[in-house]
């Protein structure tokens, strides 16, 4: 399940982004961007269920495993296209590409767990909609006590 | 697996070190850990660059004519021990200086006072005197006590935060999670600060003041509450005393003179009083904001004011949490790493103070007295009455202002010795230098922020003959054939419980560490201040504080405001972090960062090498151009060596906190 990031709880600490790296040979997949000095958005793969970067590979390194965008490095030829294809730039690296793999062995993907103020969840989409959804319905009944 | 407590800020985050042939290989956060939850910010994961790094100090080096000669252990202590014997003895012992050091242990800090004060030297202090020296003494005499209040996590439980002169999220980014917990739960957040920080985005109000106008925006505050009668009658009645001293002193301080002097408008300052003092539990953060000015100890005071007056203390989710920037320095306050307190905030005035001492460490030559601050020293050795320092862990050059003050200062001394992990500016001018371990290396205990005393253990070696600041400073006292019976740092924190009131009970520290003050093993009160307070009588203080306009105001050749502070990627005074490549890989350069407006009149575009000047020095950085930053005022962190040549000379009478945060300056683009 791809790593959602709610743009009002990040504090563009950077984080997540040295977590993925540590744990991944200094290579990182997250990468915060800080829009207008004020708005940190932790920038992770989507695994897209239609991706254009597994529809551009002409080598198969990268294929959808369930729910997962998977890429095989063993495959990759380094031509690149993959990194031109993705919508959000977060395939990284030139003859060593470099995707969140969201850490394989961990319950939770270290860049969820290391966040301090809890920006980032991982989940279905159902799950993750339905948190969101809480916390607005807390929001509006408060508002609505306070009149 | 080796479990530790961070070694960056005061938060007091744990994690493992996963250890492999002898070397730390990875960072595990605990994710049961109380405080961090499994959470880490990115300081603490590079904090594993440090341990192995390629520049950290391995022998003892004498300063020569053809440059650093190696020396063993046994010649080194001899040259420092006869050369602090020599000056004390020819001089008397207040021409010697000892500056401890906040990211040493509790036992180590302790060692190092009782190594001056043993010597019969009063001068004996640490960087706590840069960061919040104004909050131990301004907390202390408005209610007894000077640490935070509330554990950090019970910010989770408040329903207002005040934050002012503090970007946790930057720099103690674990209170992120405990903040958003309470706004997630209905909790009003305000953020007073001249710059929208990644603290004022989390805010429901950003109160963005002129920078060193913390006290009128306070006064401003605490006097709407009186004239609004929202105050809480029955806690001051109970719990305070001076009020209509503070009442009379407000007379002239109406919310349209706090709007004038502080650029907030009254509405805006209305609204944050009443959020504050109506709501169930409100806390107040605070940082060197409030702390880093000529009038530091008042803002102090403010801030205690505003939190007495509306009875927000001694509860869940209320109280005063003057955010800590050092893993321990607030052990090091505790132990007596301040010249106006022995261990456990003993006053040296106090003829008991010295007979328990005396007694226990079998000295007679103790000093009765407060000696120099580290602010002080400097100006001892320029008059040349200061004659040697011992700097433990603490890199001046950088981080004291007036940096060519300060070089001078240790320019004109007899001799200069610097113990740390990597050769520092400060190091760089020593006549000895000693290398010391890290903290992945020794054993120990830090005092956190939230007064939580916890252990760290021994992961790996340290590199070399770097030894442990425990192992030096005894070795040195013995060499100088003093009293020093240690063994390990279990030894001096058998002693520390026994000598340190606060910390009588903490003999069992478990998993967490435990809380102070703790009379009885196991028994201890996160929150303080619940039914009375550590003073003669029990009762709090109102004090009149004072608002002082700044030091420098603006004029027409130093026109821009220079206000200093902290970045996300970096750590005081940068000798570690920008030894960091992971973190150099975020942030790397010197910003300098303006308003657009300025930026125009200055003909300066983002990414432009400018030059900043003040009538102390200039200083080149890169400018950042960012609507962020109100016009008229320019940020800089002081992370790099330049920024700390631009600072003066202007303290706090009182607390002697130097004056960092607002500085009159002019900048220009380099052609």
């Amino acid at each position: 399940m791809p790593v959602y990031v709610d743009v009002g709880r990040c504090v563009a600490c950077h984080g997540c982004e040295m977590a993925c790296s540590v744990s991944h040979q200094g290579r990182s997949g997250v990468f915060v961007q800080v829009v207008d000095d004020l708005v940190g958005v932790s920038m992770i793969c989507r695994h897209c269920q239609d991706a254009p970067c597994i529809r551009v590979c002409y080598a198969g390194a990268l294929q959808q495993e369930g729910t997962e965008v998977v890429l095989d490095e063993t495959l990759c030829t380094g031509c690149g296209l993959c990194q031109a294809a993705c919508p959000f730039g977060l395939i990284s690296g030139g003859t060593r590409p470099f995707k969140c793999d969201l850490c394989p062995g961990l319950q939770t993907p270290l860049c969820v767990t290391t966040c301090p103020s809890g920006a980032l969840s991982d989940g279905p989409f159902q799950a993750v909609a339905g948190h969101f959804r809480a916390l607005a319905a807390q929001k509006l009944a408060r508002s609505g006590v306070r009149r | 697996m080796v479990a530790t407590i961070c070694p960056y800020c005061a938060c007091g985050c744990g994690f493992y070190l996963e250890v492999e042939r002898g070397q730390a290989r990875r960072i595990i956060p605990r994710s049961d850990h109380p405080v961090n939850q499994g959470a880490l910010c990115p300081k603490g994961w590079a904090s594993l660059e440090m341990i192995h790094h390629p520049e950290r100090l391995k022998w003892p080096l004498r300063r020569t004519a053809d440059g650093w000669e190696r020396l063993s252990w046994q010649q080194a202590l001899q040259i420092l021990a006869d050369n602090l014997r020599r000056i004390g003895d020819t001089r008397g012992p207040d021409a010697l200086g000892f500056l401890s050091s906040t990211k040493c242990t509790n036992e180590e800090n302790y060692l190092i006072q009782k190594l001056a004060r043993t010597m019969g030297c009063a001068n004996v202090d640490s960087c706590a005197r840069l960061c919040h020296a104004s909050t131990v003494v301004g907390l202390r005499r408005s209610m007894g006590s000077c640490s935070v209040t509330n554990p950090l996590s019970d910010l989770a439980n408040s329903r207002c935060i005040l934050v002012i002169g503090s970007n946790f999220a930057e720099n103690h980014p674990i209170l992120a999670r405990w903040v958003l917990q309470a706004k997630e739960a209905g909790a009003t957040l305000i953020v007073a600060d001249p710059r929208r920080t990644p603290t004022a985005w989390l805010a429901d109000q950003h109160l963005p003041l002129r920078p060193g106008t913390d006290v009128a925006l306070l006064n401003g505050m605490v006097r709407h509450i009186l004239d609004q009668g929202l105050h809480d009658r029955d806690f001051v009645q109970r719990r305070t005393t001076g009020l209509e001293q503070l009442r009379s002193s407000l007379a002239d301080f109406s919310l349209a003179r706090a709007e004038r002097i502080t650029g907030v408008s009254a509405g805006e300052l209305a609204r944050a009083a009443r959020a504050y003092a109506s709501s169930p539990a409100s806390a107040v953060v605070y940082g060197m904001g409030v702390t880093q000015h000529a009038s530091g100890t008042a803002g102090v005071e403010a801030v205690a004011n505003l939190a007495l007056l509306c009875g927000q203390l001694g509860r869940p989710g209320t109280g005063i949490l003057p955010m800590r920037g050092q893993n321990n320095v607030q052990g090091a306050c505790d132990m007596g790493a301040m010249t106006e307190f022995y261990p456990g905030y003993r006053l040296p005035e106090d003829p008991r103070t010295v007979q328990v001492f005396g007694a226990a460490w079998g000295s007679t030559c103790l000093p009765a007295r407060k000696g120099l601050t580290s602010m002080e020293m400097m100006d001892a050795a320029l008059f040349g009455t200061l004659k040697a320092m011992y700097i433990v862990g603490e890199d001046p050059i950088c981080s004291h202002p007036d940096q060519s003050r300060t070089r001078q200062a240790l320019q004109s001394l007899d001799f200069l010795a610097v113990q740390d992990i990597f050769m520092t500016e400060t190091a760089e001018m020593a006549d000895l230098v000693l290398p010391a371990a890290c903290w992945a290396e020794k054993e120990g205990t830090f005092t956190s922020a939230e007064r939580r005393v916890q252990r760290i253990y021994r992961a790996t070696d340290p590199p070399g003959e770097a030894r442990e600041d425990l192992w030096i400073v005894s070795n040195l006292a013995r060499t100088l054939g003093l009293n020093f019976p240690y063994t390990d740092a279990s030894s001096v924190f058998q002693e520390i419980c026994r000598r340190v009131t606060i910390y009588k009970g903490l003999v069992d520290l478990g998993d967490f560490g435990g809380f102070w003050p703790c009379l009885e093993p196991g028994k201890w009160n996160e929150i303080l201040h619940q039914d009375c307070f550590p003073t003669e009588g029990g009762l709090a203080r109102f004090l009149p504080a004072t608002y002082c306009p700044s030091t420098q105001e603006p004029g027409a050749d130093y026109p821009l405001l220079l206000t200093t502070g902290r970045k996300v990627c970096h750590f005081n005074s940068g000798s570690i972090t920008r030894r960091t490549p992971s973190l150099l890989a975020i942030s790397d350069h010197l910003v300098v960062e303006m308003n657009p407006e300025d930026a125009a009149v200055l003909e300066i575009v983002e990414g432009d090498r400018v030059w900043v000047k003040t009538v102390q020095g200039s200083a080149s950085g890169y400018a950042h151009v960012s609507g962020s930053i109100p016009a008229g005022v320019v940020f800089m962190p002081f992370h790099f060596p330049a920024t700390n040549r631009l600072t003066g000379d202007a303290r706090d009478p009182i607390s002697h906190i130097p004056e960092l945060k607002a500085w009159a300056c002019q900048v220009k683009k380099e052609v």
